[in-house]
């Protein structure tokens, strides 16, 4: 009966008295205790061993354990010796003693089998956990023409092999961190030595041993927790899910956190330009990669200015439009019974609910999406006249541009952003917008990410930088890093062409 | 702390009370795209109006909706058309501002008064006197039965502006000339023909008044010899090589056509001891054959015979157009505003009675012609 009382008994008090209790003799009392620790868990599984001429157990979680480790690397080689040293007997890599009840316990969680022996007052840990993660494979929301295709996984040492595999370099350094009370969130902060500033190191060190919380989940909790201005609609944390870019970024004197259990690197300090930057950019042909660059940073203008410069046009300032194009437009939007601003909200608002409909939905009904929003958005809504011609080809282009926003975060930002502006050029016309952007202006320059301004390279203004920022020269022109990490050393290219001076004799 | 929030709030708000109070919304006015500005026999204003409608149908023309108000002044003939209007009246896309030439031989500063008071007006109108009314041009309402009236005499004087007949100008750029005593302009000059409107010229203004006409050709001359060559600029002349055949009608074998490549020209204004004022003024034109059936143009005599009757004929085209605007006291050239820059002292003594001082100035003119390009047959 005391078995059953035990069972549905839920006693945290006694856990809590359970730090410094050491290991008793008798093997039943050990057992009996870390069973009630993980409060009678059914995955709790146990076997008998005998060694030494002693009875023992080898007690292991079989959901984060082995079993075909337990069974190759400590079953197998105790059944054969029979006798000796455990240590020098078990073929398992990690192997220590531990006298702390409690800490048994809690290694079991983390994936040790734990052995324990009648009458020995210490138990030997052994790491037999078990992974399970999947393929590593290039991340759909970051594809890429040319160039690696592999991206991280949920799988911390994974994630951690693919960076080093990368960058074969003694000034990798990764630090490791628990974060969340309950989750015990394994955390890995990324830096290169001899060029991550120290200060800014210091920084992310001290931002993430301030994290106080029961779970976290990364990279939002921890973006969250950690940046510069959680009220900012701009993102102020790089999030990528490749290796290459994380490298990239480590390589600019950058530090990136990776979390357990969760694809997306953090990358510190980012300024609002490394938001509109791809590998693809690189990997192209730098009079292209300069191209695709300008017309990218032109879609941030047009993400957000465009539907309120049509709303201060059509019900401010209509005599901007030339005289051929006014026609056109008066004759759409005549018919429409709607104030401008009206007229953009709805469609706006649609466009959002058609995009976050597109995501939640699985892909098969997907399709349905596709269909409702380009028939009866894109051209019913203009038959009927709810809406003009000109709105939708505004909305589309909006939506579109915004889309062209490497980074997912960036352009839900400025996507939001729009709506503000749209309200103050409905109220106030080019006025508005105006003192819309001055706002928008005066928020981004004040704005700073782990002690980088946003703006930077442009506000404060480092020509260097700028070689790198709205167009990309070629690589052997970027001689120098980008200064906004401040990173210890500069210099990162050497005369890479020399070969052009050399062999001067032969045609 | 409340307060200074309720403070503040209260400051907040009033801002967005004001909402759309200068709104000006697009679907709600009616566009105003030409007009045109008569005289009455009791000497008011006569102004005809047309409104653009564009019928939201794909396929559907637009329609033009032309009605007249009399006034005394532009502003009030607005205000009587806006009341015969449906949706407010909205002058921001003028095309094209036509003045009959009775009312052009008044001041015409007030009928742009309002152009360059009001900062919602056009400046870019094109602006154009036309012979006989207005109104009768506007109400033609379309042009070869398919283009719409304020669009189409925008579009014809676009092109004659490419030709170098008419100067390119708009209610903007006559502005500062008409207020400068020193200078005067010329304007397109229209006339209505057979249900078709037709560029006859140029109309010569002295200081806000219309003072007389110039010819398609005199225009041209005028406007090459102030530098104002546009994309193309033409001539038929009539060249009497060797044989002239007396009394019988001109056969197309006499006549040329040249088309000026490069035109330079300089204008020196001189002023003597007795304050007489002459000005020097050469221009070289290097012209390009497009039309010469008699041919013969391999032989070098025959062109050089030919740049010499051709200087010799444009020479003489050009004195008779200064003539013309001497006449008139169209002082097209800026002879008083060279004045007022360097011998401003003759200028003070010569301002009051400028008009009649200028019809005393001498001209000299001389055109070279220099055929340098005949085509691709010699």
């Amino acid at each position: 009966m005391s078995f059953f009382r035990k069972l549905f008994q839920n006693n945290q008090q006694k856990t809590g008295q359970g730090n410094e209790i050491e290991v008793f003799p008798s093997l039943q009392k050990n057992i009996a205790y870390i069973q009630q620790w993980l409060f009678y868990t059914d995955d709790l599984k146990w076997r008998n061993i005998r060694f030494n001429g002693r009875d023992g157990v080898i007690l292991y979680l079989e959901s984060v354990a082995d079993t075909k480790e337990i069974q190759a690397g400590v079953i197998k080689p105790i059944e054969q010796a029979k006798e000796g040293n455990i240590t020098e007997i078990i073929t398992a890599v990690d192997v220590k003693y531990e006298r702390k009840l409690n800490a048994i316990s809690q290694s079991l969680l983390q994936g040790s089998a734990v052995l324990l022996f009648d009458g020995i007052g210490e138990a030997c840990l052994v790491q037999v956990v078990a992974s399970y993660h999947r393929d590593v494979k290039e991340p759909d929301n970051e594809g890429v023409v040319r160039g690696a295709h592999g991206g991280f996984i949920e799988n911390l040492s994974v994630n951690l092999f693919l960076v080093r595999n990368r960058l074969e370099s003694q000034n990798l350094v990764v630090r490791y961190y628990q974060l969340g009370d309950a989750t015990k969130t394994k955390v890995a902060v990324l830096y290169m030595q001899d060029l991550a500033n120290p200060d800014l190191v210091k920084e992310v060190d001290h931002r993430l041993r301030s994290i106080s919380i029961d779970t976290i989940i990364s990279p939002g909790y921890i973006a969250e927790l950690t940046e510069n201005n959680p009220y900012s609609p701009f993102p102020q944390i790089l999030f990528t899910e490749r290796p290459d870019r994380t490298v990239a970024h480590l390589m600019e004197g950058r530090v990136a956190i990776l979390a357990e259990g969760d694809p997306t690197a953090l990358i510190v300090p980012v300024t609002l330009f490394a938001f509109y930057q791809t590998p693809d950019d690189f990997h192209s042909r730098w009079i292209v990669g300069s191209f695709i660059r300008v017309i990218r940073l032109a879609s941030f203008l047009i993400a957000f200015q465009l539907p309120a410069f049509y709303i201060a046009v059509v019900s401010f300032h209509a005599e901007v439009l030339p005289a051929n194009l006014i026609d056109t437009v008066k004759s759409s939007v005549e018919r429409v019974p709607f104030p401008p601003i009206l007229e953009a909200l709805v469609m706006e608002l649609t466009l959002e609910l058609i995009r976050e409909a597109g995501i939640r939905l699985p892909s098969r009904v997907g399709q349905t999406i596709g269909i409702v929003g380009g028939l009866v958005i894109g051209d019913a809504v203009v038959r009927t006249g709810l809406v003009s011609y000109p709105m939708v080809i505004v909305v589309s282009l909006t939506a579109i541009s915004s889309f062209v926003v490497p980074s997912y975060e960036m352009s839900s930002a400025v996507r939001f952003l729009r709506f503000p502006l749209m309200a103050m050029a409905a109220l106030f016309g080019f006025v508005g917008i105006v003192f819309g952007l001055l706002f928008i202006m005066i928020h981004l320059s004040k704005l700073e990410s782990f002690g980088t301004a946003y703006l930077a390279p442009f506000i404060p203004l480092r020509i260097k930088d700028l070689k790198d920022t709205f167009v990309r020269l070629p690589i052997w022109f970027l001689n120098q890093r980008p200064h906004d990490p401040h990173p210890k050393r500069l210099n990162q290219e050497r005369y890479s062409r020399g070969w052009e001076h050399d062999d001067q004799g032969e045609e | 702390m409340r307060r200074v929030i309720l403070i503040l709030v209260s400051m907040w708000i009033p801002l967005f009370l004001s909402g759309c109070w200068d709104q000006d919304l697009l679907r709600e006015v009616r566009l105003g795209y030409g007009i045109g500005f008569d005289l009455t026999p009791e000497g008011k204003l006569f102004a005809t109006l047309v409104v653009r409608d564009v019928p939201s149908g794909e396929q559907q023309k637009p329609i033009d909706d032309i009605f007249s108000a009399t006034s005394r002044t532009p502003r009030e003939a607005r205000d009587k058309l806006d009341k015969k209007l449906s949706g407010r009246l909205r002058g921001y896309k003028y095309r094209v501002v036509l003045i009959s030439e009775e009312r052009a031989k008044q001041d015409i500063y007030p009928l742009l008064d309002v152009f360059y008071r009001d900062p919602k007006m056009p400046l870019n109108t094109r602006i154009a006197v036309v012979k006989g009314r207005a109104a009768d041009v506007l109400f033609l309402r379309e042009l070869g039965g398919t283009v719409p009236i304020a669009k189409g005499i925008d579009e014809l004087i676009a092109s004659e502006e490419e030709l170098t007949s008419v100067p390119k100008i708009n209610v903007r750029s006559i502005c500062p000339v008409m207020l400068d005593p020193g200078e005067d302009f010329v304007l397109p000059y229209l006339m209505k023909k057979e249900e078709r409107v037709e560029v006859i010229g140029t109309a010569m203004f002295h200081q806000h008044q219309m003072v007389g006409t110039l010819s398609p050709d005199e225009s041209t001359v005028y406007l090459l010899l102030k530098g104002k060559k546009a994309e193309l600029a033409r001539f038929t002349r009539k060249v009497e090589v060797e044989g002239e055949r007396e009394g019988e009608s001109p056969s197309p074998y006499d006549f040329i056509t040249i088309e000026v490549k490069k035109a330079k020209q300089e204008m020196n204004v001189l002023v003597n001891k007795q304050e007489k004022i002459k000005v020097q003024l050469n221009a070289t034109w290097k012209v390009n054959v497009i039309e010469y059936p008699r041919d013969q143009l391999d032989e070098e005599s025959n062109v050089a015979k030919l740049n010499k009757i051709l200087s010799k004929d444009l020479t003489r085209l050009a004195k008779q157009t200064i003539q013309k605007m001497q006449k008139a006291r169209c002082d097209g050239f800026g002879v008083g505003r060279q004045l007022i820059a360097f011998h401003p002292e003759v200028w003070k003594k010569k301002e009051k009675n400028w008009a009649s001082e200028y019809q005393q100035v001498q001209f000299d003119t001389k055109v070279e012609v220099e055929i340098t390009q005949k085509g691709i047959i010699n």
